[in-house]
């Protein structure tokens, strides 16, 4: 029982620390807009 | 779209970039719609900045109106202020009385204040008799590329092109303050109104280190494409200091005019004006000069503008142009306007790809009088967008401001619609020449900053650009036409700062 707590506690903070160390922090991120990119290809 | 360091790292989904990213400034965009930032290909940043302080003459019905503003502007000056009175944006195409007006109401009004009064274009002007006395100018004097006109033996008032100098050279330079302070003018207007570039067509050396030392302390962030005029200080600057180029300043090459413009029938012709047989209008210089300055210029790998309105001026400018550059390169060179070209000279613009810069505007301004100045034959090769952009695969687009108002928007609803913002004619002028909104959009984004040499750095949003964008909200790409000239620009942003909110909206504040 504890060693399965353990292992799902881990899991977790596995899970957290990867979340955080994959998300690169910016100066800016803006979201939820349609963006005209009016790159090569026009692509929205 | 992520955005580190002033530049674009990424863009893509919602739910992709916010689990790859997290900012330290997050903005809900709220379903709004996002751009590059607009570039005017073609305007005066100075010239803008400084008419804001100046009489606003434009929408005027009549001279008489004229001379009512100027009344009521005098009101507010002190009985012993003898400083110049400047003003601009007068139309007499617009008035009942289409003959250039006189100065006599000037006179009288102004005895002891010298008055300049340019036309909607720039390209004429009215002075009142203090002003012509400044300048030296007489009865039946004359200057090469420009005209004093002349009524019963007696001034009145009229200039046009290179005679509208005599008088501008003898209004003071601004000083250091006053310059600063109409740019930042200028500035915040554009910022409003979504621009994050600027072309500016033609200034003079010693506005450039004003301009940097502004940039580089931070209060001038607009970026700043600048030509410079068509003199020898300019040339020997250009040519010791070489190519300028920072991430807000870019000075590499010069503006030339070839004519004036078609409301002042100072704009070359190959044949007469429809409504004056006696004129063709003039070039402004003779063919030697621009052949030296073409020459100068490709040798030393500038880059080169020239103002052409009329169709003579335009077929002398490309063959110049072509003499030069022997079919295709890559040095951009431009002609600004292209506003009446002869069907014959449409390949040199492919053969030698030559760029128009066209304003779309200019079309739905002038196309309440310009077929009575060219008749209904040649009206068909003017403003011709579609067709020229068909020729070099490229059009950038911008306004001539203060000629014409600084908004894109409305440069993309006359590109699009060809109507004016009053929505006439409801069919469009000469609709063939109309552009597609995706067209318009790259006109006032990529292709304005290809004509730039700019393209690798603005223009689109991909990872590695600057973050120069604005936030609509209205889908320019998908709004009914009745709806895009209301259009609010809701946010500015240059280099990921934001340089402009539409605050107090219950929108992404």
């Amino acid at each position: 029982m504890c060693t399965r707590r353990i292992i799902v506690l881990s899991a977790l903070c596995f899970a957290l620390l990867t979340s955080c160390h994959t998300k690169k922090t910016v100066d800016l991120l803006i979201y939820n807009a349609t963006i005209y990119t009016v790159d090569s290809n026009f692509l929205k | 779209m992520a955005i580190e360091g002033g530049k674009i790292i990424a863009t893509g989904e919602t739910k992709q970039m916010q689990q790859a990213y997290v900012g330290n400034l997050n903005i809900d965009a709220q379903g709004k719609y996002i751009y590059p930032g607009f570039i005017d290909a073609h305007a005066h940043f100075l010239a803008y900045g400084q008419s804001l302080g100046a009489v606003d003459l434009k929408g005027t019905k009549s001279w008489p109106d004229v001379l009512k503003k100027l009344a009521a502007f005098k009101k507010n000056k002190s009985g012993n202020d003898t400083t110049w009175i400047t003003g601009q944006g007068w139309d007499q195409n617009d008035w009942p009385d289409k003959r250039f007006p006189s100065k006599s109401g000037l006179d009288s009004l102004f005895p002891n204040n010298p008055v300049v009064l340019s036309r909607i274009d720039g390209h004429a002007v009215i002075a009142n008799q203090k002003a012509l006395d400044l300048a030296g100018i007489r009865p039946y004097d004359s200057i090469k590329g420009g005209e004093i006109l002349v009524q019963d033996s007696a001034l009145t008032g009229v200039l046009i092109d290179n005679a509208t100098q005599l008088v501008f050279k003898q209004i003071p330079m601004p000083t250091e303050a006053e310059a600063t302070e109409a740019l930042l003018k200028a500035q915040q207007n554009c910022f409003a109104a979504g621009l994050t570039s600027l072309q500016d067509m033609g200034e003079d050396t010693i506005l450039i280190p004003l301009l940097d030392s502004l940039q580089k302390a931070g209060s001038l962030k607009m970026r700043l494409y600048v030509l410079l005029l068509d003199k020898k200080a300019n040339f020997d600057y250009l040519l010791k200091k070489g190519i300028i180029k920072t991430d807000y300043l870019h000075v590499p090459g010069f503006k030339v005019f070839a004519d004036g413009a078609l409301g002042s029938r100072g704009a070359c012709l190959l044949q007469p004006y429809s409504d004056d047989s006696t004129s063709y209008g003039f070039l402004l210089s003779s063919k030697a000069h621009y052949d030296s300055v073409a020459k100068f210029i490709y040798k030393h790998h500038f880059q080169m503008a020239t103002h052409a309105i009329g169709d003579s001026a335009v077929r002398t400018m490309l063959k110049i142009y072509a003499k030069y550059l022997k079919g295709p390169n890559d040095r951009r060179w431009r002609i600004e306007h292209a506003q009446i070209v002869n069907p014959a000279d449409l390949h040199y613009f492919k053969d030698n790809q030559i760029i128009a810069s066209m304003q779309p505007t200019h079309a739905t301004s002038d196309m309440y009088w310009a077929e009575t100045r060219l008749g209904p034959e040649r009206i068909k090769n003017a403003y011709i967008n579609k067709t020229l952009l068909e020729q070099c695969g490229y059009l950038p687009l911008g306004t001539d401001f203060p000629v014409e108002d600084i908004s894109p928007i409305k440069t993309f609803y006359a590109a699009v619609f060809r109507r004016d913002a009053s929505g006439f004619p409801k069919d469009g002028f000469q609709i063939e020449n109309a552009l597609t909104r995706q067209e318009a959009l790259q006109g006032m984004t990529i292709w304005a900053a290809k004509a730039a040499f700019e393209d690798k750095e603005k223009g689109s949003l991909e990872p590695g650009k600057f973050a120069d964008f604005v936030v609509t909200d209205k889908d320019l790409m998908q709004a009914d036409v009745e709806d895009i000239l209301k259009t609010r620009i809701l946010m500015t942003f240059i280099g990921g700062q934001k340089v402009f909110d539409r605050s107090g909206r219950p929108i992404l504040r």
